[in-house]
């Protein structure tokens, strides 16, 4: 059983020198008394001494030898017969312990659930932690993986890259095995002989990526390099989810072709349900081939490039020789790459980049309620320790050593820790799967959460530390009392004011720390609080969103598809409960929000192409801005007036107004998505309020609208259709299917949502964080009550006496009281103090997760120790209450 | 004469069966016993000793031997004593085995 541990335990259980020496002497004195004995024999029977020895030795075989190989048996039976006391004894105090549990129901109950609730707290949170944050990525060699992204002037350094520089890099840089391109999620409409359309979500990707990663399909084959190029073939990749659901699981799928957005493409294979790249959204991946026009295409970024390090190649080595690579193509594309950069870094922590803060906290948050347990823990232990100072005391008079004792008390809070642990870790891998439903889908690698042997080995470990913290104290503090002393005291051997003291400070330590993680819980819950009371910019209520998109095979042109979606606002506007509809190419948040740059008729920009840097710009319909609740500040909104042919106009947000004409009405100023040289100018007839496009909690960008009739990209082919409604927006969903398919039923709706559910989502992470640190919280305040409680009431037990002698003298009972309460808020005070100190100090980490709070906020830091106070007041209460009713002369008497 | 495998244990098991004895009283009880006849070496003897301690047939405790020595003296265990009548049993049947073959007095 010894093979199964591991060294550094194995290392503990080996004998210690002095048994060693023990076990040599005790061999020497043995072979000793044999040849001595041997001797006297024969020298009794006449030998000559020197003789005798000899014959003896003789007769004896070779002493080295045997002193050698009986020292190495002995120690190895020592070292069994010491393991085999060891477990027995630990056997005893475990089953000792069980039965001293058993005796106190109420006290077994509260230890073992208040440690369930702190282990399984942290086992969970962990989990989470361990799959996102540690877990090796589920491609091999992950850590040789690399992202690549352009570097925007305006300083965002993870913009998506333009065809020319991935396709520059992939060819001139020896830094990498290979790179590979894909692009952003978007809708394609599955079709079948029967049956409603489907929307799936499909990507473009190079085959290169496939193996890049080390992936290959779970049926059929991943794409070969010849798809990868410009004439490689009609062909798909399937997820294992869409083949399942739609294909029924089925082989035979493979090499069959499927109708995809009114185009036929052969399946060559499918992904295991494993392969979540570049998210789990994917259903399908098309190979993507990039031409002649791709490779000098410098000014129009869409694609994400992932790459794969040559072995021995550092980060920091490709990550120069990118940088000379695209400083060659600046010099070459001045115009389109003036100010831009490149960025280089491992993918993991690109794909976790957005989370890690928030995992962080809410680990070190629950690292916070673990340690507020084993405080709580500690002073319960010791609470029910001191009442056995006398049990000690006989145990020890009959010689059991102090570190036996210790031990012995040790196994006592092993005992719980142990039912602790398995009933909270036990119910966290029961509800793993419930649990995982409430973090917000959007945080990656979610599907890798679960109950590994290195989540269990991490919680069996910090339920060994916490034993030792919370069972140290009290183990300690029992067992150092004199025997005699206890022995001699009557009434079984009250502790004196040590235990007391310990008490007091296991208090002040637990209301520091509970402090702490309150000032964590009131900034995180105060931001999302701000957060849902943020102004959107748009009124979210009462509004459906649902995204269509025409394929190009039979809606060849702009007019083509204006005409349709014409058709459908209409007949959307008129269902019952519709107040209004419009259309947006680019709804807030869940949008692409695709840039442009843009240049100011009469007034020179200082860049080299003479534009003003890139801005959303959004193509909307008639009625957009009202349907929305976007407040129209000045000039008008676009109407059925603004025709193809008509003079192009332009509304911009407020923000860009005071980005471009701080001190100057917009109103009438000439715009070009062309050049400085226009040729098409579209004239600013109106100014909208912001709105925040990123998420709620993100600062709304200056942006440009434009009537969707006017836009000059023929390929934006798609419309999110939004519609006010008088009562429950998801109650027209229905409704609107059947209007679209009405129209044409080979088109699948995508993301049909509420505007309110789209910003819900995107406040999910901070509402999830202060709903878990609010429970976190909660949890802290009953823990420090009963702690509260339980040193208060030890306290009026003990000072019964004292207080009997001086009500005796006069004092009254509210005098009582108060010192009892004083003595409970005076404890809660130095904790506040020392909690809040440390609040102050550690706040800052949380800065990235608030939103408008600064991490003093004064409402928090003031709220917080008030709050704590009065829990301290009122866990105080009934042990005051009792104090008050103590009977001076029965008191007096008992001693 | 050699001593044949695995006997060397059963000897020193039989030779603690009347009670305690230390090391050197095994080997001069099995050395009077055999009258000599055996090629052992005590360092043997001392080695199955502390195997058979190894295994728990055998127990050892420190006490005073009769020329006033401090000496290592050995028990069987309940479970020695087990072992020692297996040990007869098998090696009983094994020498009776070998016995009907060679001392075969017709083919």
């Amino acid at each position: 059983m010894l093979e199964g541990l591991p060294p550094g335990v194995r290392r503990l259980l080996r004998l210690p020198r002095e048994l060693r020496r023990q076990v040599v002497d005790d061999v020497d004195a043995e072979i000793r008394f044999h040849l001595d004995s041997r001797v006297d024999e024969l020298m009794a029977g006449g030998m000559e001494r020197e003789a005798a020895e000899r014959r003896a030795r003789e007769e004896f075989g070779d002493v080295q030898e045997a002193r050698r190989a009986l020292g190495a048996r002995t120690a190895r039976t020592e070292r069994r017969r010491r393991r085999l006391v060891w477990l027995r004894q630990l056997g005893t105090d475990l089953r000792y312990g069980w039965r001293k549990l058993r005796a106190r129901p109420g006290f077994a109950v509260t230890a073992i659930l208040t440690f369930a609730l702190g282990i399984g707290a942290t086992t969970a949170i962990f989990s989470v932690m361990y799959a996102v944050l540690l877990r090796p990525l589920p491609y091999p060699r992950s850590d040789r993986l690399v992202q690549l992204w352009d570097v925007h002037p305006g300083g965002d350094d993870h913009n998506v890259v333009s065809s020319g520089n991935y396709l520059a890099w992939r060819d001139r840089a020896d830094s990498f095995r290979d790179l590979g391109a894909y692009g952003q999620n978007f809708g394609l409409g599955l079709v079948g002989k029967t049956g409603e359309p489907v929307h799936v979500v499909a990507t473009t990707i190079t085959p290169s990526t496939f193996r890049i990663l080390g992936a290959s399909a779970a049926a059929g084959r991943i794409f070969t390099a010849r798809e990868g190029r410009p004439d490689g073939g009609a062909v798909a990749l399937l997820s294992y989810r869409l083949w399942q659901t739609r294909f029924g699981g089925d082989t035979a799928v493979i090499g069959r072709s499927v109708d995809l957005n009114d185009a036929e493409r052969t399946i060559v294979g499918v992904m295991p349900p494993t392969f979540a790249f570049p998210n789990p959204r994917v259903d399908v991946w098309l190979p993507r081939a990039f031409g002649a026009r791709d490779r000098s295409t410098h000014d129009s970024h869409q694609w994400r490039v992932i790459g794969r390090l040559r072995d021995g190649v550092t980060l920091r080595k490709a990550r120069a020789e990118i940088r000379v690579i695209t400083d060659q193509l600046r010099r070459r594309y001045p115009e389109a790459m003036e100010g831009w950069g490149v960025n280089v870094v491992p993918f993991r922590s690109d794909l976790v980049a957005g989370v890690r803060p928030l995992l962080l906290a809410l680990f070190a948050m629950v690292v916070l309620v673990l340690l507020i347990t084993c405080a709580n823990l500690a002073n319960l232990l010791l609470a029910r320790a001191l009442g056995r100072e006398r049990e000690v005391a006989v145990r020890a008079a009959l010689g059991a050593g102090r570190v036996r004792l210790v031990r012995q008390f040790l196994t006592e809070s092993l005992v719980v820790s142990l039912l602790g642990s398995a009933l909270g870790v036990g119910v966290v891998a029961l509800a793993l799967p419930g649990l995982l439903t409430l973090i917000p889908p959007d945080i990656p690698l979610l599907t890798r959460v679960r109950i590994d042997p290195v989540v269990l080995a991490f919680s069996t470990a910090v339920t060994m530390g916490a034993t030792l913290l919370f069972g140290l104290v009290p183990a300690l503090r029992v067992t150092a009392a004199d025997p005699a002393g206890a022995l001699g005291t009557r009434g079984g051997g009250r502790a004196g004011p040590g235990g007391s003291r310990i008490r007091s400070g296991l208090l002040v330590v637990e209301v520091a720390l509970s402090v702490v993680l309150l000032v964590g819980t009131g900034l995180l819950v105060r931001s999302f609080l701000n957060l849902r009371d943020a102004d959107p910019g748009v009124e979210p209520d009462h509004v459906l969103a649902a995204t269509v998109d025409v394929p190009s095979s039979r809606y060849p042109d702009s007019g083509a598809q204006t005409a349709f979606y014409r058709h459908l606002l209409d007949r959307v506007a008129a269902l019952p409960g519709v107040v209004s509809a419009a259309g947006t190419a680019e709804p807030p948040v869940v949008g692409y929000d695709m840039t442009f740059s843009f240049a100011i008729r009469g007034r020179p920009s200082p860049r080299a192409d003479g534009m003003e840097r890139d801005v959303p710009v959004r193509a909307v319909t008639p009625g957009y801005f009202a349907t929305m609740g976007i407040p129209l500040e000045r000039g008008r909104a676009f109407d059925d007036r603004d025709r193809p042919e008509s003079p192009h106009v332009a509304v911009i947000n407020r923000a860009l107004a005071r980005r471009s004409w701080p001190d100057r009405n917009p109103m009438g100023q000439r715009l070009s998505f062309g050049g400085p040289t226009g040729p098409d100018w579209w004239e600013v007839v109106g100014v909208v309020g912001d709105v925040k496009n990123r998420g709620a909690d993100l600062p709304a960008q200056p942006a440009i609208y434009i009537p969707r009739a006017q836009k000059p990209w023929d390929w934006m082919s798609w419309l999110t259709v939004v519609a006010r409604t008088r009562g429950d927006p998801t109650a027209l969903a229905n409704p609107f299917r059947r209007t679209l398919w009405d129209l044409d039923d080979r088109l699948p709706v995508q993301q049909l949502t509420t505007m309110k559910g789209i910003y819900a989502e995107s406040s999910a992470r901070r509402r999830f964080a202060a709903t878990l640190v609010g429970a976190f919280g909660a949890l802290a305040l009953v823990l420090g009550l009963t702690g509260a409680y339980g040193v208060l009431s030890y306290t009026v037990g003990e000072r019964r006496r004292e207080f009997g002698v001086r009500m005796a003298l006069g004092a009254s009972r509210t005098g009582i009281a108060a010192s009892v309460v004083g003595r409970g808020l005076r404890l809660a005070l130095v904790g506040t103090a020392i909690g809040l100190a440390g609040a102050l100090w550690l706040s800052r980490y949380l800065r990235s997760l608030l939103f408008e709070v600064a991490p003093t906020d004064g409402l928090t830091v003031l709220g917080v120790p008030v709050l704590v106070l009065l829990v301290a007041a009122l866990a105080a209460y009934v042990p005051a209450l009792r104090a008050t009713r103590i009977d001076p002369a029965e008191a007096l008497r008992a001693e | 004469m050699d001593l044949l495998r695995g006997t060397l244990d059963a000897m020193v098991l039989k030779a603690l069966s009347w009670g305690p004895r230390h090391g050197y009283g095994v080997s001069r009880w099995i050395r009077r016993r055999t009258d000599g006849t055996l090629d052992m070496q005590d360092a043997a003897v001392y080695q199955a000793l502390h195997r058979l301690e190894g295994r728990g047939w055998a127990s050892s405790e420190w006490g005073v031997s009769d020329n006033n020595r401090k000496a290592k003296y050995y028990r069987l265990t309940d479970e020695g004593r087990e072992r020692l009548a297996e040990e007869i049993c098998s090696i009983r049947r094994y020498t009776d085995a070998m016995w009907s073959v060679l001392g075969a007095e017709t083919a």
